[in-house]
Parts: C-alpha cells; sequence; structure tokens
C-alpha cells in the first residue's frame, strides 16, 4: 500500500496541474500583498504621520490604530476583492492539481496497469489519498504565502477591538486566538480550508463512471460550490453557519460558525464522499 | 497454473460479447486467438484479467474464482488494446513506477526488458514523443517485467516493423517455461502460427475450434 501511495503522491505533486495551481496561488498571494501594501499599509502609516504632526493639543491626536498581520492576510483582508475571488475559486485550486487523473487513467487504459498489479481497493484509496493532500496543498498555499508575506511588514500582533478594523467579531468561533494569536488563528483556519480543498478535490473522482465528459467533470465542484454560496445560503439563510462555502472563509463571512459545527458538517461530508467512492468503484467493469 | 473459464456469458447492454465459453489454459503453452474484429477476443482477455466481470459463468486461477476469491490474477502482465502510460516520463520511469508498484523488480531487470523489445534503456525522449511502434514495445515490456505467471497480449506487434517483430517473437519465446501460460490474441494469421502453439479461433464471443 506504501508503495502505491507514494506513487500516486509523487505524480500528483509532479503534475502539471499541481505547478498551475500553485503558481496561480502564489501569484494571486503576492498581487494581493502588493495590493494591501499600498492601500492598507501605506495609506496608514500616511495617517499615522499626519496625526504625529498634528500638536498634542489636537482632537484627532491618538487616533490612529495599528494595522496588523490579519488585515494583510488575504484570508481575512476583505477591502479588496482578492478574498472573495480566492473563495469563491477555492474548487478550482483545488480540483486542477490531480482530481482528473483516475477520470484520465480509466479513460486511456493506464488504470489497467495499476488495477492489476496492486488491485482496485489500494489503487482507489491510494489516488483518493493524493487528490485529497494534492488538493488541500493548492487551496491552502495562498494562504500560508499570503501569512508569510504579510508577516515581512506587518507585525503579528493582535488587533485593538475599539478600532473596529476587525473582520471577526468577540462573539465568533475562535475570537479569542484572532485578537491574540492571530498567526495561530490564520494556520488552523488554513487548515480548515486544507480539509475542505481535498474535500472538494475528491469531488471529480466520485464522478468518475457518472460523468463522461472531462471538462464537466472538472468544472462540477465549482458548481456546487456556487450553488451552495449563492444558492442555498439565499433559500435556507438560517443554516448558513453550516454552509462549507461561507464558514471555509477565515473572515467568517455569517454569525453562529461553531467549531463543533464545522466538525459535524466535515464528517457528514467524509461519510457521503467515502461512500460515493465505494459505490462507484465496487464491480464496474474496466471496458 | 491454470486458467479455468467455466461457461462464461458476458452481456454488455443486453448484447452478449461473449457467449458460453468454456476452456482450461494450462502452463507451459504459448496460445494463440484468431478471429475478426469485434469477435470477443479482447473481451476474454479482460475477463480473464479480471478487468470486467462475467454475467454468468466463472473464471479460476488455479482454482481460486476471479471476483470471489481474489480480485485479479496474483502475477499477471498484460498489454490490451492501445497501451498507455504516463506522458511526461520517459519509457524507463513509466516502468521504474510500474515496477515500484508491482513490488520487487530490479532496476537491471526493468532496463534489461527494456532491451529485449529493442528500446534504449537511456533514451530521455518522454513518452508522449514515442512513435506508435515504440509506444507498443513499451506496452510489451510492462507487460512481461518481472516475468509474471500469466501474460496477455492483444495484437503485440500492432504497428511494430518487420525486423522489431522478430525482436518481439524472440522475447515472447524467451519467456516460455513449464508454468507461464502466455496467451496472444492477433489478427495476423500467418503470425500467430508462427508464436503461438495452441491456436484457438473465436467468432461472435464463441470459442468455436481448436487447430
Amino acid at each position: 500500500m506504501k508503495e502505491v501511495i507514494t506513487t500516486e503522491m509523487k505524480k500528483a505533486f509532479r503534475s502539471k496541474g499541481f505547478l498551475v495551481a500553485a503558481l496561480s496561488g502564489v501569484l494571486l498571494a503576492v498581487i494581493q500583498t502588493i495590493w494591501a501594501y499600498q492601500n492598507i499599509y501605506q495609506v496608514n502609516m500616511k495617517e499615522r504621520n499626519h496625526i504625529l504632526g498634528l500638536p498634542v493639543t489636537d482632537e484627532h491626536y491618538g487616533s490612529w490604530f495599528q494595522t496588523y498581520i490579519m488585515q494583510g492576510w488575504i484570508g481575512c483582508e476583505y477591502y479588496s476583492s482578492f478574498n472573495q475571488f480566492l473563495f469563491l475559486a477555492l474548487p478550482l485550486f483545488a480540483v486542477l492539481p490531480y482530481s482528473i487523473s483516475l477520470f484520465s487513467e480509466w479513460k486511456s487504459g493506464y488504470a489497467m496497469q495499476m488495477l492489476v498489479r496492486r488491485g482496485r481497493k489500494q489503487y482507489i484509496i491510494s489516488k483518493a489519498a493524493a487528490i485529497f493532500i494534492s488538493g488541500g496543498c493548492a487551496a491552502a498555499l495562498p494562504l500560508l504565502v499570503s501569512l508569510l508575506l504579510s508577516a515581512c511588514y506587518l507585525p503579528a500582533i493582535g488587533i485593538d477591538p475599539i478600532s473596529m478594523q476587525n473582520v471577526v467579531g468577540n462573539s465568533m468561533m475562535w475570537s479569542a486566538l484572532f485578537f491574540e494569536k492571530p498567526v495561530l488563528y490564520a494556520i488552523s483556519y488554513t487548515g480548515i480550508v486544507f480539509l475542505y480543498g481535498g474535500i472538494y478535490a475528491e469531488i471529480p473522482l466520485l464522478c468518475v463512471g457518472w460523468m463522461e465528459n472531462r471538462f464537466g467533470t472538472l468544472i462540477f465542484p465549482m458548481l456546487l460550490h456556487c450553488m451552495l454560496f449563492y444558492g442555498v445560503y439565499n433559500l435556507f439563510p438560517e443554516f448558513a453557519a453550516y454552509n462549507p462555502a461561507m464558514f471555509v472563509n477565515p473572515s467568517q463571512l455569517v454569525f453562529g460558525i461553531t467549531f463543533r459545527g464545522i466538525v459535524s458538517v466535515t464528517v457528514a461530508i467524509l461519510a457521503v464522499e467515502g461512500l460515493l467512492l465505494w459505490l462507484s468503484n465496487r464491480r464496474r467493469d474496466f471496458l | 497454473m491454470e486458467i479455468k473459464l467455466e461457461h462464461v456469458t458476458k452481456k454488455i447492454k443486453g448484447v452478449p460479447v461473449l457467449q458460453d465459453v468454456t476452456k482450461t489454459f494450462t502452463g507451459g503453452c504459448i496460445y494463440g486467438l484468431s478471429g475478426k474484429n469485434g469477435c470477443g477476443k479482447t473481451m476474454l482477455m479482460r475477463t480473464m484479467a479480471g478487468l470486467i466481470y462475467p454475467t454468468s459463468g466463472a473464471v479460476k486461477i488455479n482454482g481460486k474464482t476471479l471476483g470471489k476469491d481474489i480480485s485479479f490474477p496474483p502475477s499477471m502482465g498484460l498489454l490490451i488494446e492501445n497501451p498507455a502510460f504516463l506522458r511526461g516520463y520517459t519509457g524507463l520511469e513509466n516502468l521504474e513506477i510500474l515496477a515500484k508498484v508491482q513490488g520487487g523488480v530490479p532496476q537491471d531487470e526493468i532496463r534489461a526488458t527494456l532491451e529485449q523489445v529493442g528500446l534504449d534503456p537511456d533514451d530521455k525522449r518522454k513518452y508522449y514523443k514515442y512513435s506508435l511502434g515504440m509506444r507498443q514495445r513499451l506496452g510489451i515490456a510492462a507487460a512481461i517485467m518481472g516475468k509474471p505467471d500469466i501474460i496477455l497480449l492483444d495484437e503485440p506487434i500492432n504497428a511494430i516493423d518487420a525486423e522489431g517483430v522478430s525482436v518481439i517473437r524472440d522475447a515472447i519465446r524467451a519467456l516460455m517455461d513449464d508454468e507461464r501460460i502466455i496467451i496472444i490474441a492477433c489478427h495476423d494469421k500467418e503470425e500467430m502460427e508462427y508464436m503461438a502453439d495452441t491456436v484457438l479461433h473465436m467468432s461472435e464471443g464463441r470459442l468455436e475450434e481448436e487447430a
């Protein structure tokens, strides 16, 4: 089993799809950082210098607040559209690396080589593991790069709640972390994004055998995500805190998100994915 | 080594592609499968390989039923229809990946297998730059690598030049021993008779006669 998993991992991380997803993610993070530097940090520093130039008796003196790492991090930077873009395109980042590989290998006949050597179960499980991890990495990479870049010019200190510049309110999930240990908050939330990158990346694997079109298989997770983001959210706003398209964003777009809720939804989704994976590969002819 | 087909019937979308095939293949013999296109040669090979499940009947490998006791024959190499490999890897890298998955095929043997089918192990060209004949040779190399007990070759000399055919023929012949079963499907009757010890004829999904 170990040999098959390492082989699949190598194939996944050496794939052109992973390279494209990783480069796109890094590029997005770099552009966002430049934007944030110019439009958040520099503007803020200009304001600071202006205030410092005021006499101590001026009523505006002292009304300046330090910008900090979370205001530059793409996960919580909500002044620009980069965050919305990243989290809308998240399934695309996730499926690009390796999600289509089983579909392609099945169509080309390469899967036959693997099946007869290691059996259906080992091959599919290894494929699923490689798809999950590569998809998760591709989704989480922009967040990690953005965090590192933000750390280069912004202090990793907690924000002063009085400044009202926080996207996460003090009654929201992990608010203590957000205010006191923002880097830990960012890393923890990147873990959730990694998990959902993996979950989205698995969807095309489940479509093998049901869908015939390569592009359709690749775009399906994105459509599902849009449906959750726009359709399900608008139809059932009371369940928004349990909607993965909502809670996957570190900005916590809706109230009521809880860690327990995320764990419950994630376990349920993973169980459904596991069941579908088993059903779609149980006894399928290799024609 | 023994492959036993017991009244194997396969229907795809209601259309019978194999009809009541009963035959025992034993080690130490090269079997040839002949017949027109669409007569069921490839389907029979897929069934023996465990890639498709019979609608009725059973395929037994050394007494163990495929799909019940075992999923696939434990030691098998196959080339069915067009060979398929990873496009961005060289021939050697492709075989190394398969060898790793297969477990325990040494590097020397991989290189020797490539040479045996007339390919250069040090060729740096990626698979997608291979000609049709080279792809076919690599497919045969993958099938015979590690000297499996069962070798299934569907149209192995497709797209291979005359010189190459004799190389492949020698490579296949060199593998023959008392235990191994080699089954070759080929539309070229003359070549088939040259390569196989026993030629079986297929027609409309039935294994008809033995020549």
